[in-house]
């Protein structure tokens, strides 16, 4: 395991600059790192953007009291028969191109929550909308200047006091999620993670250095952002992204191509390397697009559209966790100790449009993956396709806030228990733990002080 | 099912409409109102009003001089010789010259170095040969090219766009112009790698940047009706009795009135309030729905339905919504009666005019206008008065251009500074024209493409960007170290070309500059060789890149990085005849290059 110049840290999460981080984000303290698991335990965030059918993701199979309702809602072009859909239980079946997770599900390493999504008071077909009620953590507000993972580090007492590379987004971009995390990495090319080098040139390093002292030297945002991205550069330098996935793992290929990965599953990759190469990650985001199926949303042909997209996510999970079955050398697997989070801003209408697409809708499917995930079950009562059962009699029913779900993985994976500060507004009464992950839950703290909510990183 | 006796399938319009037993017609286009399991939430929930906290006026860095803020705001950084030009505008003071570069900038003419770059490229073959095809050429010579290497046909017009706004960016005279148009695009986003949009950008471009100094109606009107955005986002194919949405939400939510204060979700649109303009206060998804049914056979002739195969706007009247006569559209305040017929294309002008119109437009066009201009969360004030001259301008021809004179004269963006930060593909654009360099950047071309590559990986290819609501524009999304990082390898990568030439096979030229030769503009600029020592060096590229001098720790870190690797002290002027000792020549170069980098990488240079 490549040994890490330990100096070179990222601020926020470095022994020196401990004071310096505390002044700026009160409520954040690093404790001593003990050798607690849970304070090694890793979440996953795979976003995906564009409002996932999940009703093509799990699916009533005939047999199933809805089955009937479910083919007269998809008449227009996305009904998946029934003799096609992979059979997990419950009258339910998966997607013909999710058998990879139907394999994680019958190892219990999969659980399925249905209709979830955002509080039926604050439900938004809008894309702008409901991915910043979701990733912000606030349903209702979407100028809440830090992301629901962003309040996670600000506020986890359990983290050791020095990672070299504690979050990363494999996005070009910054999400909602971690928005103002000064420890967060977008790192979506790692391996051309640096100035220039083709030029042989001992100026390189110097300029580099004079870099990050100059933004050193400042204390506004970009400066600090500006010290975060050189410091950066020199620990993704240190990192192997040529090394090959363990046992066998395969990523998925592109359509048509006999070497390069699909985008996503090539940050699934980049992450399983970071994970086992031992850069401290704890906190990673994955984003994956393409889910806005308007029209021709395909469902049944191999290689195009909803069905090459649930291919695509479905072998690169199954891959990550194939890859990350190694031991950490400390009694345990990265496996072990790996969650994934799946979830898309909502669902899409029950019914199909004339352009064999759907429109938004609301309730949707989402997964949770891997360490500690009590699988092989699905969770969340299922609402009903029935006229009656939907929602303005046009989409599937939300009967899980996602917040509950969310919280309950900080809980007991993460055991962070400042729920109120990380879901400001979200009430002990609404969060209704399912069981769907292990691990002795901590109290959760709902006392309304959010004051954390108005903090950004470094101001 | 068991409600439904009148069939066996369960009619689509039954979803629209709650089954209440007993209506008929109009049922179909009601709503039921939400059933509130929280009693929090009242029907009219209060929307998150545009600017919910305070703007950030304190921890900003000094601004600098208004030249230097302004060049860097309102456009993509300063060339050498532009603050001077800027600061010799007439004037007695800095806000009478702005007043008279706002008001060249806003009545462009001419464009020549732009035009003389492009020109030896037209013909066709050559680089540029698309960009002044009209629609009609566009679909038929590179949408409809079904031949060999059709994938090059089917995509050159989009290559050849994407390194067009390069160029005019690095180059164009106009830069507020080049803002507006990026700004524009963005708001009327489409993606640029599928098809058709990737053969008929020249046309989607020209569509929009004919209008940015114009009337908002008039480019909305013309933006609904090009192949790209109603192929983007399925308009083309929205056909009755099955509308799609997808297009009317978004005119609603982003290209109009917006979701931010305008959307009111599921809620019965009758139990709105008015606005303090007495229109109707938002939307909802009733509205929605009722939108796409205006727009259902509003459409492209692709050789489908009867159709010719032009590419054209064609309104498919069959597939327009013309059941139950007598019931009409409804779109906020808008009652629109049905069956008008081959006329019923209005039913969409009506509406979009009634948007254009409408106070919740101005307010959410003049936000983003403030938040691209200013800073994000821009002060309440500056968005409600911006707002006014947008609404009560909305017949105006110069509408648009008024709108931005109020935002670029006002004291907030005079005075805020450091608000934003430049996206990359700003970044490296300002850095190549602080850097002056000369280069025809184009398609097919080594030098553009080895920039253009690693642009591409920054996060801001141009055209690339998957969602209706384009590149987003806040500071805090673009500070990551992804985007700085790699927009500082881009910035690299050419500044250590420095001197190198190669030969031009498309101009025949040889030993033309590869980008830039910055050891000779520094010999230009100091021609006293005894005056070339570090000190002098990093004041001189302070003021020739920048416009002023930055602050005293980042230039004592400057010259220390400079007296570091020349191994003079800060005083020492270079050898006088380096240029005749290639090894000297050679260290002198990379002195220079490395300390334009430093300079241009530096937060300051990162700033708008």
């Amino acid at each position: 395991m490549t040994k890490y110049n330990r100096r070179k840290f990222l601020k926020g999460l470095s022994a020196s600059s401990i004071a310096a981080a505390a002044a700026t984000t009160p409520g954040v303290s690093f404790a001593a790192g003990s050798s607690n698991n849970y304070s090694d335990n890793i979440l996953i965030f795979v976003f995906l953007r564009g409002g996932m059918d999940g009703l093509s993701l799990l699916t009533p199979m005939d047999g199933h009291p809805d089955r009937g309702h479910y083919e007269a809602l998809r008449s227009n072009g996305t009904m998946i028969p029934s003799n096609q859909l992979l059979s997990i239980g419950e009258g339910f079946g998966l997607h013909p191109a999710a058998a990879p997770l139907r394999d994680l599900y019958q190892q219990n390493d999969l659980a399925i929550v249905r209709a979830c999504g955002l509080p039926d008071y604050e439900v938004n077909r809008s894309h702008f909308e409901a991915e910043r009620y979701a990733e912000l953590g606030t349903p209702g507000n979407r100028f809440t200047p830090t992301g629901w993972l962003t309040r996670h580090l600000q506020t986890a007492t359990n983290y050791p006091t020095s990672i070299p590379l504690p979050v990363v987004a494999t996005e070009y971009n910054v999400t909602f999620s971690l928005l103002r995390e000064p420890t967060a990495v977008t790192l979506r090319y790692p391996s051309g993670f640096d100035f220039d080098t083709t030029t042989s040139s001992n100026f390189n390093d110097d300029q580099e250095q004079a870099l990050a002292d100059i933004y050193a030297a400042g204390s506004s945002e970009l400066d600090a952002a500006g010290q975060q991205a050189m410091a950066a550069v020199e620990i993704v330098e240190q990192v192997d992204f040529d090394e090959l996935p363990s046992n066998g793992a395969q990523y998925p290929l592109r359509v048509g191509s006999t070497s390069r990965l699909t985008s996503f599953g090539d940050k699934m990759q980049i992450l399983a390397q970071l994970i086992k190469q031992g850069t401290g990650l704890r906190i990673g985001q994955a984003d994956r697009g393409g889910w806005d199926t308007h029209s021709d949303q395909n469902n049944l042909i191999v290689g195009d559209g909803f069905h090459e997209n649930i291919r695509d996510v479905s072998e690169s999970l199954k891959a990550f966790f194939t890859d990350l079955d190694t031991n950490t050398g400390d009694g345990d697997t990265w496996a072990d100790r790996t969650t994934v989070l799946v979830y898309s801003e909502f669902g899409r209408r029950a019914f199909d449009n004339s352009d064999a697409g759907t429109d938004h809708g609301w309730a949707n499917t989402s997964l949770v993956l891997g360490g500690g995930v009590n699988g092989g079950k699905q969770y969340g009562q299922w609402p009903g396709l029935a006229p009656d059962n939907l929602f303005q009699g046009a989409d599937l029913r939300g009967t899980v806030d996602y917040r509950s779900v969310w919280s309950e993985i900080l809980l007991k994976r993460l055991h962070n228990n400042q729920i109120h500060q990380i879901f400001p507004g979200f009430t002990e009464a609404e969060y209704k733990p399912l069981g769907i992950v292990s691990g002795s839950a901590l109290h959760p703290d709902f006392n309304n002080d959010p004051e954390l909510l108005f903090k950004g990183g470094f101001e | 099912m068991e409600k439904n006796k009148q069939s066996t399938t369960i009619s689509r319009r039954n979803f629209i409409g709650v089954a209440t037993a007993g209506v008929t017609g109009t049922a179909a286009l009601s709503l039921s109102l939400p059933q509130q399991t929280s009693a929090s939430s009242p029907v009219f929930s209060a929307l998150q009003p545009l600017k919910p906290g305070p703007f950030v006026t304190t921890g900003l860095p000094t601004a600098p001089p208004l030249a230097a803020l302004v060049l860097n705001k309102a456009g993509f950084g300063p060339r050498p010789g532009d603050i001077d030009a800027f600061n010799t505008l007439p004037g007695i003071d800095d806000t009478q010259r702005l007043t008279a570069w706002v008001e060249e900038q806003l009545n462009p003419t001419s464009d020549p170095e732009v035009e003389a770059r492009i020109a030896p490229y037209l013909a066709n073959g050559q680089a540029y040969d698309t960009i002044n095809k009209s629609a009609n050429q566009l679909w038929g010579e590179h949408v409809l090219f079904d031949g060999t290497d059709s994938y090059l046909v089917n995509n050159r017009p989009r290559w050849q766009m994407e390194r067009l706004i390069i160029l005019r960016g690095i180059y164009g005279k106009w830069q507020f112009r080049e803002l507006m148009n990026d700004f524009w695009f963005n708001h009327f986003n489409v993606k640029g790698n599928q098809s058709p949009t990737r053969s008929m950008l020249p046309h989607y471009d020209r569509e929009i940047r004919s209008r940015v100094f114009g009337n908002f109606y008039d480019m909305l009107e013309a933006n609904s009706r090009t192949a790209s955005m109603l192929f983007y986002l399925d308009n083309y194919r929205n056909s009755w009795p099955n509308p799609n949405e997808n297009y009317a939400r978004e005119v609603l939510e982003l290209h109009t009135l917006g979701a931010i204060e305008n959307y009111y979700g599921t809620v019965d649109p009758n139990s709105l309030g008015d606005n303090i303009k007495g229109d109707r206060t938002g939307y909802t998804e009733i509205d929605v729905f009722q939108f796409a049914r205006a727009l259902t056979g509003w459409s492209i002739a692709d050789g489908t339905g009867g159709t010719p195969n032009t590419g054209e706007f064609h309104f498919r009247v069959d597939d327009h919504y013309d059941e139950h006569a007598n019931e009409p559209i409804n779109v906020m305040d808008i009652s629109i009666a049905n069956n008008r017929g081959v006329d019923a294309h209005q039913d969409v002008t009506d509406i979009l005019r009634y948007l254009a119109d409408h106070y919740g437009t101005a307010r959410f066009i003049s936000w983003k206008l403030c938040t691209r201009l200013v800073g994000d969360n821009p002060p309440e004030s500056l968005v409600a008065s911006t707002a006014e001259e947008f609404y009560n301008r909305s017949n105006d021809s110069d509408q648009l251009k008024e709108v931005y004179r109020h935002i670029l004269l006002s004291s907030e963006f005079q005075t805020t500074w450091g608000a934003k930060v430049k996206r990359p593909l700003e970044n490296i654009i300002s850095a190549m024209r602080a850097a002056d360099v000369d280069i025809d950047f184009r398609n097919d071309h080594s030098p553009s493409d080895s920039v253009y590559g690693r642009l591409a990986v920054t996060g801001q290819e141009p055209y690339d960007n998957d969602t209706p609501t384009g590149f987003p524009d806040e500071k805090a999304l673009w500070s990551g170290s992804g985007p700085l990082v790699l927009s500082w390898k881009t910035i690299t990568y050419f500044l250590n070309r420095s001197g190198e030439t190669y030969d031009d096979t498309d101009t025949g030229e040889i030993n033309r500059i590869r980008y830039c030769n910055i050891a000779e503009q520094a010999n230009l600029e100091i021609p006293d060789t005894a005056s070339r020592t570090p000190t002098q060096l990093v004041d001189m590229w302070m003021i020739r890149l920048r416009g002023y001098a930055y602050d005293a720790i980042t230039r004592a870190r400057l010259i220390n990085f400079v007296v570091s690797k020349s191994g003079l002290t800060a005083i020492q002027a270079f050898d006088a005849n380096v240029s005749n000792n290639t090894d000297a020549y050679s260290l002198y170069q990379r002195v220079n290059y490395t300390l334009v980098g430093l300079i241009l990488m530096s937060p300051d240079a990162i700033r708008r």
